[in-house]
């Protein structure tokens, strides 16, 4: 059923709370197609707007998740259309092509959060701290090649090994669970 | 290079990309080698998505990773420096918790205050980039939202769309307002991506292209396993597998980009190049369908072999490799055993000539019939069709003893030309493809050779292999 006046059947607050209550899923999603957290978050604020100004066309009983990921999916290959020049990696053509498995994989998310939780548990010290530098600390390959010594070439290796050490466990624990 | 190396060498790319643009030091010529691989690599697109999945998960869902403040800390050499970057951290993510928050209520207010007179109609138009024509055979469409239909007549292709010719005698033509075409024989497979330019995957398979002149700044782009082509209005032929790209243009010129290394090749009219893991890119000319082929199985059943069970024992003396018929679907839906060998659409499996014999060293089970097509297509080379089917079954099986290892050479002249699409002679078109039938019940036809030769006594003779 499509309503043609959303106010209908729901009313904007409940339509900001669905909206609020999936920002984080709908972040997720973007920024697994994107690649960079800070175009993310630009594709973001617009997937809100247009989901606003859309609101009327949401079919009330079909999942709102599934239809703000596909808005979401076309802002993203809106927004980097208008950016071809820059140095995101993927393009519009590669969004398209990502976009299926990114929406059957958003919908693990929460799971492979709580393993990846664990998985980190399980690392030596030296090894979490390294990716607390890199990933909640923001450092730089250079930044932390010359704290530590190391070529950058050596913490790509290294970074390259813990990631795939993690997804291996990752797997291993959804699959187990 | 194996399968497993292979996909450990995508995987580094991307995470060597993903790491590089993370600090935002990814160079152009490795961004257009991810995106390259990205476009073509169902591997390399798995590991982007899972990746980033991951860097989000360390940066902001798994807030505290360990209890860094209180363990050992192998790179902190500034405590001031250590604490700076992890306020940063922290702000970095409650900002953006914050502001999301602050957009979302200034969104709800903005909308209550606006009339929404002016709502859009919003209707999706499909946005239509080429048609799909001129199916023969199996065809079919797989639409980007996965959804998979049999493809008879004209339809429109949407950005997305991938279309799968599907046997040895299918085609289509993918045609786009312009006037380009992409013939697709075979069994090949390709993505329809871009939506403002052109730009296309073939995933495998056989293509004949005809492009039309493309802007100066937005060449037509052709990404096969191995490598990119930047068409800017050129008439070309491509075979691609995961193992080589064969490329002939036959007007103008264009640019083929090798995605393992970046190394480019310009290659103009008449010229032929060969991309694969053996051979360094060079241009050499456009070659024709050879006079002699053979296939010998001593290193096992040639990639891209339709149909056959590799066999080793049992063999003629010296022979380490052959091959059994199989029990497989025909085009028509019936079932058979047969030999079929990989199809050559790209320039032919041989030339055709009047003193051209084919020779085939085989053992059979019991005296069954055995029945040997040649399966061709027209000589033209910008967009050539499949033709007739010519077949030679006056093999002499009645002659034959059950476990002995025989010869028996054919001229080509022996072979009948079957109704089809054209009334002309074996000579004047060329074959691209071998297929040998056996009786269902004997399962024992086993063939060490086939060879394709020039010269020989023009007439058929079976011999006994010593």
């Amino acid at each position: 059923m499509w309503y043609s006046d959303f106010e209908m059947e729901h009313s904007l607050h409940e339509f900001t709370e669905l909206m609020t209550g999936h920002q984080q899923r709908l972040y997720r999603y973007i920024v697994s197609l994107v690649g960079d957290a800070d175009a993310a978050w630009d594709v973001l604020q617009e997937t809100n707007r247009v989901l606003l100004e859309k609101r009327g066309e949401f079919e009330a009983d079909t999942h709102f998740v599934n239809w703000a990921l596909t808005i979401a999916q076309f802002q993203t290959m809106a927004w980097l259309r208008n950016r071809n020049r820059d140095r995101l990696i993927p393009t519009s053509e590669i969004v398209e092509l990502l976009a299926d498995d990114a929406r059957r994989m958003n919908s693990e998310s929460d799971r492979k959060i709580q393993a990846l939780k664990v998985c980190l548990e399980r690392l030596p010290v030296e090894q979490k701290e390294y990716l607390n530098r890199r990933y909640a600390r923001s450092e730089t390959l250079s930044e932390l090649a010359e704290r530590t010594g190391r070529s950058t070439n050596a913490l790509k290796q290294l970074f390259f090994r813990l990631r795939m050490k993690l997804i291996e466990c990752i797997n291993y624990q959804t699959k187990t669970e | 290079m194996s399968r497993d190396e292979s996909i450990m060498d995508v995987k580094r790319v991307v995470a060597d990309a993903i790491e590089e643009a993370r600090d935002g030091a990814l160079d152009r010529e490795h961004l257009e080698r991810v995106r390259n691989l990205l476009l073509t690599s169902e591997e390399a697109r798995k590991y982007f998505l899972e990746q980033n999945a991951l860097s989000h998960g360390l940066t902001f869902d798994v807030v505290e990773v360990g209890g860094a403040e209180q363990s050992y800390d192998p790179v902190a050499t500034d405590d001031g420096k250590r604490n700076s970057h992890r306020r940063f951290g922290l702000m970095h993510r409650h900002r953006r918790t914050l502001v999301a928050i602050a957009v979302l209520l200034l969104l709800s207010t903005f909308y209550l205050i606006v009339e929404f007179s002016e709502k859009e109609t919003a209707e999706k138009q499909p946005v239509v980039v080429a048609s799909l024509e001129r199916m023969s055979g199996r065809v079919s469409l797989i639409t980007r939202d996965a959804k998979v239909r049999v493809v008879e007549s004209t339809i429109k292709i949407e950005p997305g769309d991938t279309v799968r010719t599907q046997s040895s005698l299918s085609s289509a033509v993918l045609r786009y307002p312009d006037g380009t075409r992409l013939s697709l024989v075979g069994r090949a497979s390709l993505t329809v991506v871009g939506r403002e330019s052109k730009s296309v995957v073939l995933h495998g398979g056989t293509v004949f292209a005809s492009v039309a002149s493309q802007p100066d700044d937005r060449p037509m782009r052709l990404t096969t396993p191995r490598d990119t082509l930047h068409v800017p209005g050129t008439k070309f032929s491509l075979a691609a597998s995961a193992d080589a790209t064969d490329l002939s243009v036959l007007e103008g010129h264009l640019r083929l980009t090798r995605l393992r290394d970046g190394k480019s090749v310009e290659v103009p009219e008449g010229q032929n190049v060969i991309s694969d893991i053996a051979t360094e890119l060079s241009l050499r000319k456009s070659p024709g369908a050879p006079d002699f082929w053979r296939a010998d199985f001593e290193a096992g059943i040639p990639t891209g072999w339709e149909r056959g069970t590799f066999v080793s024992n049992h063999l003629p003396e010296g022979a380490r490799g052959g091959v059994r018929a199989q029990l497989g679907s025909d085009d028509d839906g019936g079932k058979s055993y047969a030999i079929v060998s990989n199809d050559h659409w790209h320039r032919g499996m041989f030339s055709v000539h009047r003193d051209s014999h084919l020779r085939i060293v085989f053992k059979m089970q019991a005296q069954r019939w055995v029945n040997i097509f040649l399966i061709t297509r027209t000589r033209d080379s910008d967009s050539p069709k499949f033709a007739n089917n010519f077949l030679f079954d006056k093999f002499p099986f009645h002659k034959v003893k059950p476990d002995r290892w025989y010869s028996i050479t054919i001229p080509l002249s022996e072979f009948k030309r079957l109704p089809g699409h054209t009334n002309l002679t074996l000579a004047e078109l060329l074959p691209f493809q071998l297929v040998i039938h056996s009786d269902e019940p004997d399962r024992g036809l086993v063939i060490d050779r086939i060879e394709v030769t020039k010269g020989g006594s023009g007439v058929v003779e079976l011999a006994l292999v010593e």
